[in-house]
């Protein structure tokens, strides 16, 4: 890259494949040094389905999948709308990063984020999320979250090129349409689960 | 509701008061037809300016508990090209400056109605500017037009309550305009009506989305306010037709001062139920 291109980079996560293990989560935890009850990447554990009879028998359609989600980096990023200070900022990679010398913990982009991105460090009281691993990216390297993972299928790249690859798909529940901030992410989801939203839920939620 | 929106409740309340209570005096002393009608209404206005002045500080100081980092809070500025809360910001100082400015062109005699009328465009941007802040496109019960409508409303409301008591107090000192209390009270009655319908609306656009507060959620507590509201117009009403008969001075200073109570204790169960009904798509 020269001068002033820029490009916007984007996670990829293989739904269908992925196990929950949460080595995402804990790479991330420990490359960043993050304090007890921080997380800047989170495994949603999503199910639905219950016993059903048919005939004389029962049977069930018991169903979860997980999702690792972090910041979704959003090509229109309304954390970086929202913040009085332009602390919140995106740069040419399309990576949304927080300033700490900037930052004077309103918490108005935590309000403002349909993806619990933004987290409040008590410590350094300042708000803190994920930046891609930007030190890592900017010398050619890996964000540490794809690096664990040991299904290899949370991956990253620039966006529209995982797009053509994956497919544009950005949503499922329980993420939010992503027409309200456009999410730098493309999720592989071939297997059906459930009817429709309604027959999933949140099986994990006191753990976000 | 988040225990960390608290400052906000009251620092939204106290910057809303002081626009209104701005707000409205100024236009008692602007409605007024000749100098000498205006120049009887001074001691009306250094109480208002006053009582102004003291509910922006008391916000103000209250809006820092909210930040994390007030010492860099001067750099809340920044950001006035996408972000509502630097807008925020500006139009308070602003607003801020203007009162000050007013009442001090007051003390030295220099009555021009143009600082106050600044002021007042000022004090209602803010509240607009605030209501705006609010409409985050990720929050439907606050994303829609009854947000500015119940701000402005509650700014008008509270507004007239205190204009109302600081010329009941000021009453022996100023010549009160003839009609000025009725047309206050009846205009707090209207203005409860409006306000009675807002958080309805809000609920209604946040109905579609699955988990979302419904009204039935908060049907006591909005009933409450509305409640509140609604008996203390009628009471601000009632101490200024007579209806309690003469030579009952005491009860009609009760039925008002009750009433203004009633008006504001409303507006801040009201600003509760707001941030109660916060939630946002997505996690």
């Amino acid at each position: 890259m020269t001068g002033k291109e820029t490009r916007q980079l984007g996670f990829h996560l293989d739904i269908d494949s992925c196990t929950g293990c949460k080595a995402c989560q804990i790479a991330c935890k420990g490359k960043n040094l993050l304090p007890r009850g921080l997380l800047w990447r989170k495994v949603v554990e999503a199910r639905g389905g219950d016993w059903v009879k048919r005939e004389n028998a029962w049977t069930n359609n018991i169903f979860a999948y997980y999702i690792s989600l972090s910041c979704m980096h959003c090509e229109e990023a309304i954390c970086v709308e929202v913040c009085p200070t332009k602390a919140s900022t995106k740069n040419r990679d399309g990576i949304v990063y927080i300033d700490p010398d900037r930052c004077i913990g309103c918490s108005y982009c935590e309000m403002a984020c349909p993806y619990g991105a933004p987290r409040f460090d008590e410590a350094k009281n300042v708000m803190t999320k994920c930046d891609f691993c930007r030190d890592r990216v900017e010398d050619g390297g890996r964000p540490a979250c794809v690096d664990a993972c040991q299904m290899r299928v949370l991956g990253f790249g620039e966006l529209n090129e995982i797009k053509e690859a994956n497919g544009p798909n950005n949503e499922v529940f329980p993420l939010p349409n992503a027409s309200y901030t456009k999410p730098s992410v493309v999720l592989k989801r071939v297997k059906a689960k459930g009817k429709s939203d309604d027959d999933v839920c949140i099986g994990n939620e006191e753990e976000l | 509701m988040r225990k960390k929106d608290l400052p906000l409740v009251f620092f939204t309340l106290l910057t809303q008061a002081a626009v209104g209570c701005f707000t409205t005096s100024f236009l008692v002393y602007v409605s007024q037809r000749s100098a000498a009608e205006r120049a009887s209404l001074e001691g009306f206005m250094g109480v208002s300016t006053t009582v102004t002045l003291v509910l922006l500080v008391s916000g103000l100081l209250i809006a820092t508990r909210h930040l994390r980092r007030p010492s860099k809070g001067y750099l809340a500025i920044a950001n006035t090209v996408t972000s509502w809360l630097s807008r925020e910001m500006l139009l308070g100082i602003g607003f801020g400056l203007s009162v000050l400015g007013f009442a001090v062109a007051h003390f030295l005699n220099f009555r021009s109605p143009w600082v106050g009328a600044v002021g007042a465009i000022l004090g209602l941007g803010l509240v607009y500017a605030i209501s705006r802040l609010y409409m985050l496109r990720t929050v439907p019960s606050w994303n829609n037009p009854a947000t500015p409508m119940s701000f402005l409303t509650t700014t008008l409301l509270v507004g007239t309550a205190l204009t109302s008591t600081a010329l009941r107090l000021t009453a022996g000192e100023v010549q009160v305009p003839g009609g000025l209390p009725e047309t206050l009270a009846i205009t707090a009655l209207a203005l409860t009506g409006i306000q009675a319908l807002a958080i309805r609306i809000s609920l209604r656009y946040s109905r579609k989305h699955r988990g979302f507060p419904s009204y039935n959620d908060f049907q006591k507590t909005f009933l409450s306010r509305v409640l509140l509201s609604a008996v203390g117009a009628v009471l601000l009403w009632i101490s200024t037709t007579g209806l309690l008969g003469p030579s009952t001075y005491a009860l009609t200073a009760m039925s008002f001062f009750i009433g203004a109570a009633f008006l504001i204790a409303g507006e801040v169960l009201g600003r509760f139920l707001f941030f109660a009904i916060y939630k946002r798509v997505g996690l």
